[in-house]
């Protein structure tokens, strides 16, 4: 094993891969909030009245909103006034109108990054809408997609090309009081992502958002929409990085999906904020409200998370199926290593009769990571013929880590059948030895195993992220066996 | 439940203090720890539905109760002779209203195994029981506990000497009486290789709106073994509240089983540490709740020693208007590798007003362990009810069988076979169609 243990150590030290800090000039306000920050932001946008009208409410309201205390993470306090609310790339005229007068520096940043912009999203298939900081960079493909009749833009675009649907449905899914950081967010969120398919349209390809957090001391405060029309289908991907820095960073977004009658919302998330380094000092809190509403009959909305970065993950995709026959579903791998702390997981509320819900939930702690799934299944009375089925494992690897269930079971209904089964084990001496044996070496091992453990999550990702998010697993379990 | 009535609930409980305070003993010593208890439970309140672990319970019904400490201590006879029928235990101890009745209680045998009046420990030995008796703590869950310590006057103080096995069960059986409330202690305390077999049957003799507010603690030292087993029948009206905890040394065995059949509310906190390695815990229980009845189960298991073992298994019947809960947290601590924990929560839904809740948490902060809970919540089904309808037994029969055998999964086990079979005639009892039943089972 010393050998194997000298290896370890080696890929411990490896650094956060995509901790670089972008060298371009941007626009950013002065750390503080008040209405002044906020009626800045919407005039920077040059939003609309009913914009800003919704902002100041949200803004009034999140004043008399008290930080929420009860997930199972602990951090200092957040100074909401030291963290700047907007920042944007500085740009030379209006800004971009093609790839071509995107800065190169911004286009390198996302080929260091790997995503799919410029030629290489051609041969990917994926149109992608960069958010840096806080702004849209570029959304590439909008040409194929507008003949298809899909609206996919940053989400100051389409306030301003499309304030009808915005005003429809902007709210109505996370309203501005839900929680505190909702509110937060509804007030001064900078940009975001919007979609909308129409009647009948099968999205052409996999639409794709890369969140980038680059300046110091900004908060990130994005906002997706995404609307699928009846009978339409739209796999939306998102991906997230940030820069290594000591400071926490605060990470605040809403995501709201919207499936009307029989279409399909698949959303996937590759979560890989910077975790913060081995001592736990920095990284990114991301403290995210993501709700999906399957508003019409036979809809389904499916939610794929991978999460391995953040210093703190605070998140449970949910899904509110009130159509008759609505299908609800959420895979989830979780992985917490060093001072990682994840609470996440998902509701399910069943309120259409014969709704469907399928929750799997795999977490993995490594280090001192600490790691909790949460979640509610909830059938109403009215819901008759509800169906859940919930697996939560955990995987637990040293002695130092912890991890956590905390389902909640609210059944109103007769005819609902709700299962919940978790287990929690660590990867077997047995397992192990079987592999080393035949010659494979301590780290492979591990990953294979985990892979394993992880597959019925995997599975559900494109296949381009799922490749990838078994790298990302690799590279941030590396160094946790021994 | 707004905040302004809850005052008044923690103001009728302090107006209940001062009237009650000329009469309750022990001396100032005792005053003083009632007085300080009584404090931290004005300054902290009781909890209420905006706290996660108590949010199923029905408060506006408990703030209806009467806080006041009863000082009755007669029941009608023939109500204790129904409650024992059949069962005729050598060692009976009767407590009303929280209060120990000496007529009617009686210790036989030579085992060592003493049940006594809290009161008399209180007037004889002040300074010793302060120390057995356990101060409640400050969490929001031990809350009703800090209020029988605002009360603490009487209950029961059961020892067990080193090495004593007594043959047969002690039998507890407490009675509410009326509209005042009762603030029983129960103390237990296991010697080390010792056996308790512990039986508490709860029973009203009115259909009154009763609390009776128990906190009850059980010591277990090295390789002692309580069987504990807890029969619920109260009245329709009357509220049941709880904080057990259990505390085991190395190789002890604790088993609890609990059977809630009757009363309007059922809230047990059930609170077990697995203090020594080897040490061995077993919650069973069962809830049937049916009318507007409530129960409501939260159990902790703690697991700090190393190898160290738990086996949770609840089951629920909710019909009519019917709510269950269980909350179950299962705590495996930083230094307790090797654990071993089951839980099993499985409930029936059955009607459309009734509602279940399950909550089954695991916290885990040690990788060597194997741990696994499950938890459904359906209906019967209809696979097993299709079998029994094809083979000519009606709907009716065929759900009410279904339905026992799910209880069964709780009441077998059981060990004393006189008091299974009396459990297993009160589940028959709350089951549709139950004459058919009884020739079935």
């Amino acid at each position: 094993m010393a050998s194997s243990e000298q290896d370890i150590q080696a890929i411990v030290a490896r650094k956060y891969r995509h901790g670089f800090v972008t060298d371009i000039e941007s626009e950013t306000l002065p750390p503080g909030l008040d209405e002044d920050v906020v009626r800045l932001i919407s005039a920077i946008k040059r939003e609309p009245q009913f914009m800003l009208d919704w902002r100041l409410k949200a803004f009034r309201q999140w004043q008399r909103m008290k930080e929420p205390k009860w997930a199972r993470v602990h951090y200092p306090p957040v100074d909401f006034q030291s963290i700047s609310y907007y920042s944007a790339p500085k740009k030379s005229t209006d800004g971009p109108k093609s790839l071509d007068e995107v800065d190169p520096k911004l286009l390198e940043t996302y080929d260091k990054l790997g995503i799919p912009l410029h030629e290489r999203a051609r041969l990917a298939g994926v149109a992608v809408d960069a958010v840096f900081d806080s702004v849209s960079v570029a959304t590439t493909f909008k040409g194929r997609l507008a003949d298809a009749g899909v609206i996919f833009s940053s989400f100051s675009e389409a306030v301003l090309n499309h304030p009808e649907l915005i005003e429809r449905y902007l709210g109505t899914v996370v309203p501005i009081r839900d929680n505190f950081y909702a509110a937060l967010n509804s007030a001064v969120f900078s940009d975001g992502s919007f979609v909308y398919v129409p009647k009948g349209v099968r999205c052409p390809m996999e639409l794709s958002t890369y969140f980038r957090i680059n300046a110091l001391n900004t908060g990130q405060f994005e906002r997706t929409l995404i609307v699928a029309d009846e009978g339409s289908h739209v796999s939306y991907l998102e991906g997230c990085t940030a820069p290594m820095r000591d400071e926490n960073q605060l990470h605040a977004a809403v995501v709201e999906l919207v499936a009307l009658d029989d279409a399909e919302i698949k959303y996937s998330t590759v979560q890989n904020w910077y975790p913060g380094d081995e001592n736990g000092r920095g990284g990114i809190y991301n403290f995210v409200t993501k709700r999906g509403d399957c508003r019409g009959r036979n809809s389904k909305i499916s939610w794929t998370q991978v999460e391995t970065g953040s210093a703190i993950t605070w998140k449970y995709p949910s899904c509110i199926l009130r159509g008759d026959n609505s299908v609800g579903e959420f895979y989830s791998v979780a992985l917490a290593n060093n001072y990682q702390q994840a609470d996440t997981g998902t509701k399910m509320i069943h309120m259409g009769r014969n709704t469907r819900s399928t929750i799997v939930s795999k977490g993995i702690s490594a280090g001192h990571g600490q790691n909790a799934y949460r979640g509610l299944v909830k059938v109403l009375p009215g819901a008759d013929g509800a169906r859940n089925y919930t697996q939560c494992d955990s995987l637990l690897m040293g002695d130092q880590c912890g991890a956590h269930t905390f389902p909640y079971m609210e059944i109103q209904n007769p005819t609902a059948v709700v299962e919940h089964e978790a287990t929690t084990s660590k990867i077997s001496d047995d397992q192990l030895f079987y592999c080393l044996q035949r010659g494979i070496s301590a780290e492979d091992a591990v990953n294979m195993i985990v892979n394993g453990f992880c597959k019925t999550v995997f599975k559900e990702l494109p296949m381009e992220f799922a490749v990838e998010a078994q790298n990302l697993l690799a590279v941030s379990l590396e160094g946790s066996v021994g | 439940m707004s905040v302004a009535n809850r005052g008044s609930t923690l103001e009728r409980i302090e107006q209940a203090h001062l009237a009650a305070r000329g009469r309750l003993r022990g001396g100032a010593a005792w005053d003083r720890r009632r007085r300080v208890a009584l404090d931290r439970l004005l300054a902290r309140g009781l909890p209420d539905r905006r706290d996660e672990n108590w949010k199923y319970l029905d408060w506006a019904e408990i703030d209806r109760r009467n806080f006041g400490l009863s000082d009755r201590s007669r029941a009608p006879g023939e109500l204790l002779a129904g409650a024992l029928s059949g069962l005729a235990p050598a060692n009976t101890v009767v407590l009303i209203d929280g209060r120990f009745a000496d007529d009617l209680s009686a210790i036989g045998g030579d085992s060592g195994l003493t049940a006594e009046s809290l009161a008399a420990v209180i007037e004889r030995d002040p300074e010793s029981l302060s120390r057995a008796l356990r101060v409640p703590g400050d969490d929001a869950d031990d809350r009703f506990a800090l209020l029988a310590e605002a009360f603490v006057d009487d209950g029961i103080v059961i020892r067990v000497p080193d090495g004593a096995t007594p043959s047969g069960p002690l039998y507890v059986v407490h009675i509410d009486t009326g509209r005042e409330a009762s603030h029983a202690r129960v103390l237990v305390e296991a010697g080390s290789a010792s056996r308790l077999q512990l039986i508490e049957h709860f029973i009203s003799s009115s259909e009154a709106a009763s609390l009776s507010n128990v906190a009850c603690e059980v010591t277990l030292a090295e390789g002692a073994s309580v069987e504990h087993l807890r029969l619920f029948q109260q009245g329709e009206n009357s509220v049941h509240v709880e904080t057990i905890q259990a505390g085991q040394a190395r190789d002890s065995l604790y088993r609890q089983q609990l059977f809630m059949l009757g009363g309007r509310i059922l809230r047990s906190n059930i609170c077990v540490r697995l203090e020594g390695p080897g040490a061995a815990c077993e919650l069973h229980g069962l809830f049937m709740v049916d009318v507007s009845r409530l129960a409501d189960l939260y159990t902790v298991i703690e697991h700090v020693a190393p190898h160290t073992r738990s086996n949770e298994l609840v089951r629920g019947v909710a019909t009519g208007r019917g709510r269950g809960s269980f909350n179950g947290r299962i705590v495996v601590g930083a230094g307790a590798s090797k654990a071993d924990s089951r839980q099993s929560s499985r409930n029936l839904i059955l009607s459309p007003l009734a509602e279940i809740n399950a909550r089954p948490q695991l916290e885990i902060l040690t990788d060597d362990v194997k741990c696994s809970h499950g938890a459904t919540t359906g209906s019967l089904d209809t696979n097993q009810l299709f079998y029994l309808l094809s083979r000519g037994i009606d709907p009716e029969t065929a759900r009410g069988l279904l339905t026992f055998a799910f209880c069964e999964d709780v009441v077998a086990r059981v060990a004393l076979p006189e008091l299974r079979r009396h459990i297993e005639e009160l589940v028959v009892g709350r089951l549709p169609d139950r004459d058919v039943i009884k020739e079935f089972v």
